[in-house]
């Protein structure tokens, strides 16, 4: 039962006047004597009960009376798919994730939830308002209009590759219809697999009516979840490499893993359950490698192929200067292992600087990592040779001095779990002494101060400045596991462009393009401009996305969709009220119980008429029985 | 015939409220008295016997063979003679003057129970003594008050009617512990009239009215009630109070009327039925109705009693 003028209830407690009535009509009356008060008392004893209840009926009859009028002015209703509903907003948040692309019996999830949003507007009346969020993809502006607006919007939406974040998306619609609701009731509408990886935060603000739909049963789903190249290090011109591919399957079949380079098959491994399978890569030339890892299609194929992309380069030049042992070693490893070559001034790639003195004339060419000096008295020195090369930042002492850790890297590749465990106990504040100083933060502690940045030079090209210097006696870095791969990265990819692995973007995340782009063109060959140095987004849509420069081939971008999305287990009751802790959250699984559970201020079907019928036959009843005893009364 | 002491109208015909304005208990059973005498056309009277003792004027009713023809023929005037007698039976009435016979539910319009009570036992007495039997008084609350043996002669009623005109109203009823104590006392078998309102422990006034019965009485219950306690008055709402104990009960008469009146029926139906069974003749009496209904009662039960 519903209520369509709740407040109205509150009339109820006037039931308690005929209640005071009773107790204060119970007069004492004049001193009578009597002497047969034996007959009076067998009377009592006989027909007291009678009359008792009879007052009681009474009373119960005005009470009832007040009570029925109290509801009805209350407007009951009882829900019902067939009634209208008293004007509300509704916010529909469509999960168009990669998840709801699985399949059953031939028909997509997702269609069937597009479906149960159809049924809301079918039910839908002229005063209604309605928005529409789809959940998978946040930067997408919200469509609000009136429901054959919306239907038309439910067009457009499609499963995309993107995961989604039920509870920010819900948390958004809540801020929608506290915004623009106005008069009418608010609800909102969650239509979706509620997969559990999609519920893993919490919204606190969401505190309103949450109707979801979500269907019965869960499908068995594999899918490859990871391509990595290299371990995040691509191979050099020239040498070979791995690449591993990690697999998710809900059961122990054993899957075929096909690998294809450049349009070719390359090479295929059998994975059993969830697992990695290995694949050799034979050594090439310098350039951009493209491909994807495929295997056999099931209920959801977008995550049956995962795309990768990565650039093979010649290992660069690269010398130190200043005391800097530990550098120096990981320096000769790399070497040792091929990754890069010794150079001498005026063709390297990239010049290590450990003091201030290699910090000046440095060509243009030539890419710059800047290692602070151990002892802080050295600063200004090396401050100056900066401002000298036109870097518009200089390295002051910490204010504050406390051991501190990296704060996660995004990719959370090699590099970022080898940094995880290593402490910093001394790091240089980095100060950029112009209002304009540009910089990207490489890596950054876990108190926010950034340890690494880039910082453009005036010629072109880069510098890396690091914040701490590499000795033990500041850091844990040089003694640690990460201090290889780091040197592999900075002198390999960060200090200088296109050096690199070309990092997998999920659907949505930004990336920052060359400078010189000025398209990106998709898998199906369109192109979209873009500007050149800014950030691009990418597309909700998997597959390799080619950066250009008019024609020229800049780089491609390899977007895959996230991990979690292929893991389809369902959210239980107890994750959707952590995700929703202070939502009214209701659920329905078939299309005929959504029906009756949206729209909950049903104004249809309402009871004020039987109400009413009630009351006049209450007040019948209390009236004849009221003028029995008027009547006894005035009689005496 | 004298019919001009009747008056135009008898006066056991008349409500006690008419009657209470004629005069003294006296003058108001005598008229009852003959009135009622007058209105059955027959003597009641028996005892005559051989000693002439005196001749009194005849009355309607009065046996044709003990007119004096002499005296008629000297007098032109019937009178008949009357003999000392031995009276055939002793009768004894009861009258309840506690507390509660000293109600009226309208004083000034309704006597009391007690004035009820009072001439009709002086009416009782008077055509019990007229008949030649002899007629003792009770008067009781929880005990006896006043009593007065039972003897014959028409002298003896004046004693009577003493003891009645001084039966004032108090203390509480028991009519238990004074009948057991007349049961004890009247050794030779007769009549017992009782009047009262019952309105004493019910089981105890049973079982003592079965207890003269055992004694070979025979027992006549006049059961006086106001027309007050028939019916609840007009009232909306009231505390009654018992006035002999000072019990008092709240209660809604307009709600109550029925089932009280149900309720008291059932109560006298209730001593009908018990009493009927031991051959205790029961009478209602209201304080509002003629004599003559009481007197009947009697002359009904001394028919009976040969």
């Amino acid at each position: 039962m519903g209520l369509l003028a709740p407040w109205l209830l509150l009339l109820g407690a006037a039931a308690a006047v005929p209640l005071l009535l009773h107790l204060m009509h119970r007069r004492p009356g004049p001193r009578v004597p009597f002497p047969a008060l034996r007959y009076l008392q067998r009377a009592q004893r006989e027909r007291g009960r009678r009359v008792r209840l009879r007052q009681l009926a009474l009373l119960a009859l005005r009470v009832l009376a007040v009570l029925l009028i109290a509801l009805a002015a209350a407007r009951p209703f009882r829900p019902s798919g067939a009634a209208s509903h008293a004007p509300t907003a509704v916010a529909i948040v469509l999960d168009n994730s990669m998840s709801t692309g699985v399949a059953a019996d031939g028909v997509r999830l997702f269609d069937r939830l597009r479906d149960v949003a159809r049924a809301t507007l079918d039910a839908a009346g002229p005063d209604d308002r309605f928005w529409l969020i789809a959940a998978a993809e946040p930067w997408r502006p919200a469509v609000t209009d009136d429901r054959d607006e919306i239907a038309r919007a439910l067009d457009d939406v499609d499963v995309v590759e993107a995961d989604a974040d039920l509870a920010a998306a819900v948390a958004r619609a809540a801020e929608l219809l506290r915004a623009g609701a106005g008069a009418r009731a608010a609800e909102v509408h969650l239509l979706s697999d509620l997969q559990a990886t999609a519920l893993a935060s919490a919204a606190e603000g969401a505190d309103l009516p949450v109707i979801a739909w979500s269907p019965d049963g869960e499908p068995a789903n594999h899918g490859i979840v990871d391509v990595d190249v290299g371990g995040g290090l691509p191979p050099r011109a020239g040498e070979a490499g791995q690449l591993s591919a990690a697999v998710h399957a809900a059961t122990a079949d054993t899957l075929t893993l096909r690998l294809w380079i450049d349009g070719q098959p390359a090479s295929a491994a059998r994975v059993s359950g969830d697992g990695a399978a290995v694949f050799s890569l034979p050594a090439r030339a310098g350039g951009l490698v493209t491909g994807h890892v495929e295997t056999e299609p099931d209920d959801l194929p977008a995550d049956d192929r995962r795309p990768f992309a990565y650039r093979i380069s010649p290992a660069p030049t690269v010398r130190i200067v200043g005391d800097a042992p530990f550098a120096r070693q990981a320096l000769a490893a790399l070497e040792a292992g091929g990754r890069i070559r010794t150079g001498v001034a005026g063709t390297l790639d990239v010049l290590v600087a450990a003091d201030a003195a290699g910090v000046a004339d440095v060509p243009a060419r030539t890419a710059l990592v800047v290692v602070p000096p151990t002892d802080p008295l050295q600063l200004a020195a090396l401050n100056l040779r900066l401002a000298a090369a036109g870097l518009p930042w200089r390295y002051e002492p910490a204010a504050g001095e406390g051991t501190a850790q990296f704060a996660p890297v995004d990719g959370d590749d090699e590099l970022g779990g080898a940094l995880a465990p290593v402490r910093v106990e001394r790091a240089y504040d980095l100060v950029g002494t112009e209002s304009a100083a540009r910089a990207d933060t490489l890596l950054q502690l876990g108190d926010g101060r950034p340890w690494a940045l880039r910082v453009p030079r005036p010629g072109g090209g880069a510098a890396v400045l690091l914040a701490s210097p590499l000795d033990p006696s500041a850091t844990g870095v040089p003694a640690s596991a990460a201090m290889v791969p780091l040197m592999d990265r900075l002198v390999g990819s960060w200090a200088r462009t296109g050096g690199g692995a070309s990092p997998t973007l999920r659907p949505g995340s930004t990336v920052e393009l060359p400078g010189t782009a000025t398209g990106v063109e998709a898998p199906d060959g369109t192109r979209t401009p873009v500007e050149g140095g800014a950030p691009w987004r990418a597309p909700a849509r998997a597959g390799l996305y080619r950066v250009l420069s008019a024609d020229s081939l800049l780089d491609v971008l390899a977007v895959a969709p996230a991990a979690a999305e292929s893991r389809l287990e369902r959210a239980d009751e107890e994750a959707l009220e952590r995700a929703l802790p202070n939502a009214d959250v209701r659920r329905a699984g078939s299309t005929e119980e959504w029906t009756e559970v949206i729209f909950r201020r049903r104004r249809g079907a309402e009871w004020w008429r039987t109400l009413a019928a009630l009351l006049v036959a209450a007040l019948l009843v209390e009236s004849v029985a009221a003028a029995r005893r008027r009547g006894e009364d005035e009689t005496a | 015939m004298d019919t001009t002491r009747r008056g135009s109208r008898r006066a056991d015909l008349l409500t006690p409220e008419q009657l209470a304005a004629l005069g003294g208990l006296e003058l108001v059973a005598r008229r009852v008295v003959e009135g009622f005498l007058a209105g059955i056309h027959r003597s009641p009277f028996r005892g005559f016997s051989v000693e002439f003792a005196e001749h009194r004027p005849y009355q309607p009713g009065d046996d044709l063979r003990h007119v004096d023809w002499r005296m008629y023929g000297r007098s032109d005037r019937y009178y008949v003679k009357q003999f000392e007698e031995d009276t055939n039976l002793r009768a004894n009435v009861l009258v309840d003057a506690s507390g509660s016979m000293g109600w009226s539910s309208a004083p000034g319009r309704l006597p009391t129970k007690l004035w009820y009570a009072r001439q009709l036992a002086a009416s009782l007495s008077l055509l019990l003594l007229r008949q030649g039997d002899a007629v003792g008084l009770t008067v009781f609350d929880e005990r006896v008050r006043a009593r007065v043996r039972a003897k014959g002669g028409r002298r003896h009623w004046a004693e009577l009617l003493r003891t009645l005109d001084t039966a004032e109203a108090g203390g509480r009823t028991s009519t238990s512990e004074p009948l057991r104590e007349i049961a004890v006392r009247l050794r030779r078998r007769g009549l017992v009239v009782l009047v009262s309102d019952l309105l004493g422990d019910v089981e105890e006034t049973l079982l003592a009215l079965r207890f003269l019965r055992h004694r070979g009485h025979e027992v006549l219950v006049f059961h006086v009630m106001d027309p007050g306690e028939r019916a609840l008055p007009q009232l909306a709402d009231a505390r009654f109070v018992e006035p002999e104990t000072g019990e008092e009960l709240p209660v809604s008469v307009a709600e109550m009327r029925d089932e009280y009146t149900a309720a008291v029926d059932a109560a006298l139906a209730e001593w009908r039925d018990a009493l009927r069974p031991q051959g205790i003749d029961y009478v209602v009496v209201g304080t509002d109705q003629p004599m003559t209904l009481a007197l009947r009662a009697y002359l009904h039960k001394r028919e009976r009693l040969g």
